[in-house]
């Protein structure tokens, strides 16, 4: 089997202990040290805080769960709806929420959530996400994440579903991708078009503070998204 | 303390722990941001309490016996997401290899892929592995890093040729894992 990857990511392994570690960095450590500790303490968990937080993937199998993802045309656009699992669980996502992003004229993309018409063209790019909350019937936040250009953009919905495990309540954040370059989305685990291996998709997991275990199941292996490498590799 | 007991420490939101940490890895973390980005300034400090942030926001999460690694990675992650955020490209010629490892389920059994990489760069000659890392670790252009070197482009450009090929040869027959 044939597989490419880019040297810099494969230098991701790479720890240099020998060539420019010694005398360049002007950073105060007391600086840095107070200023995260400070962050790190007045950090906003924007999720409730439960044991665990696992992202899973709208098409893979979840908790040992298999799930299917229902989708529908809507306004032109076939987007995800919802999430079945076979232990008769799921997730509809709210049957009113149309596609949130039109793409109007002078490649405007203008985000269209819950009644809203917002220019968002220049407060995205390939890194940069718009992140949109707003709150299910339960009152629980839910996030619209919205990255890319008009011609490539993709979006997210970031849906906490909660689920007890081992007698622990715990939330998994259900995951719903799509993107303008693809007629529907792709859950193939290699695809680069997929939303998750967009830079802007990965700054709002770190802006959400849902870095977590991604699971991804494909090709009988699971995936684990590394918040230090940015791509999915097979699980330990 | 060994770097099992501090990440055992800072699963438990030791933040004694995270200071050592802090204590342990500045220098590592903002020298791989000041070289990257060019200099230290507010970006640089910036970066750096970004990076460590990331290190407490996931303290469930990290590797042990790949602290520095992990680190590493976060701080180029972070510092080449700031140079994109300046201009359109990188100053990295960045390259393709073709890997040729096998099925998934032979790549199933881990491997080290740190140390297969460090292998193979280890089959160069100081200074070839040195404008390797140079270039692709730190993102240096071929003409920075050649004129820093003081040796002409061209030759960088065959030492550049001839680490990526040590590469392929040891990862395809050490058998990285995608």
């Amino acid at each position: 089997m044939k597989n490419t990857i880019k040297i810099s990511r494969l230098m991701d392994a790479y720890t240099d202990d020998e060539f420019f570690i010694q005398g360049e960095s002007e950073v105060n450590m007391d600086t840095v040290k107070n200023n995260v500790i400070e962050k790190a303490a007045g950090a906003k968990r924007r999720i409730k805080p439960l044991v665990k937080v696992l992202i899973g993937v709208a098409a893979a199998a979840i908790l040992a769960a298999g799930g299917a993802t229902a989708m529908a045309t809507r306004g032109g656009y076939t987007t995800p709806t919802g999430i079945s699992m076979s232990d008769g669980g799921g997730l509809d996502y709210a049957e009113d929420r149309e596609h949130p992003i039109k793409v109007e004229e002078g490649n405007r993309l203008m985000f269209v959530a819950d009644g809203q018409h917002i220019d968002i063209t220049d407060l995205v790019d390939e890194n940069t996400p718009y992140i949109y909350t707003y709150q299910n019937s339960d009152g629980d936040d839910c996030y619209t994440v919205v990255g890319g250009a008009a011609d490539d953009y993709g979006y997210i919905e970031l849906l906490p579903y909660k689920i007890e495990e081992d007698g622990e309540n715990i939330v998994v954040w259900m995951e719903m991708g799509w993107n303008s370059r693809l007629p529907e989305p792709a859950y193939h685990d290699t695809d680069p078009l997929r939303p998750w291996f967009k830079p802007w998709c990965l700054a709002a997991f770190d802006e959400l503070g849902l870095w977590s275990e991604i699971r991804n199941w494909g090709e009988n292996v699971w995936f684990e998204l590394n918040e230090a490498t940015r791509y999915g590799y097979p699980a330990e | 303390m060994t770097e099992e007991e501090l990440i055992k420490a800072l699963k438990k939101s030791d933040t004694a722990a995270f200071e050592e940490l802090i204590r342990r890895y500045i220098r590592y973390v903002s020298s791989i941001v000041f070289r990257i980005v060019g200099g230290c300034s507010a970006d640089c400090e910036e970066i750096t309490y970004d990076v460590f942030l990331a290190a407490w926001n996931g303290r469930d999460r990290l590797p042990t016996g790949k602290l520095k690694g992990w680190l590493g990675a976060v701080a180029r992650n972070k510092a080449f997401d700031l140079l994109r955020s300046r201009q359109d490209t990188l100053p990295l010629e960045d390259t393709m290899i073709e890997l040729d490892t096998g099925g998934v389920e032979e790549a199933a059994e881990r491997r080290d892929n740190a140390a297969m990489v460090e292998k193979a760069l280890m089959q160069l000659d100081k200074p070839q592995r040195e404008l390797f890392v140079r270039h692709y670790y730190y993102g240096q252009t071929v003409r920075e890093a050649a004129e820093e070197m003081q040796i002409n482009v061209s030759t960088a450009k065959t030492w550049l040729a001839r680490g990526r090929e040590e590469l392929k040869e040891i990862l395809e027959k050490e058998g990285y894992t995608f």
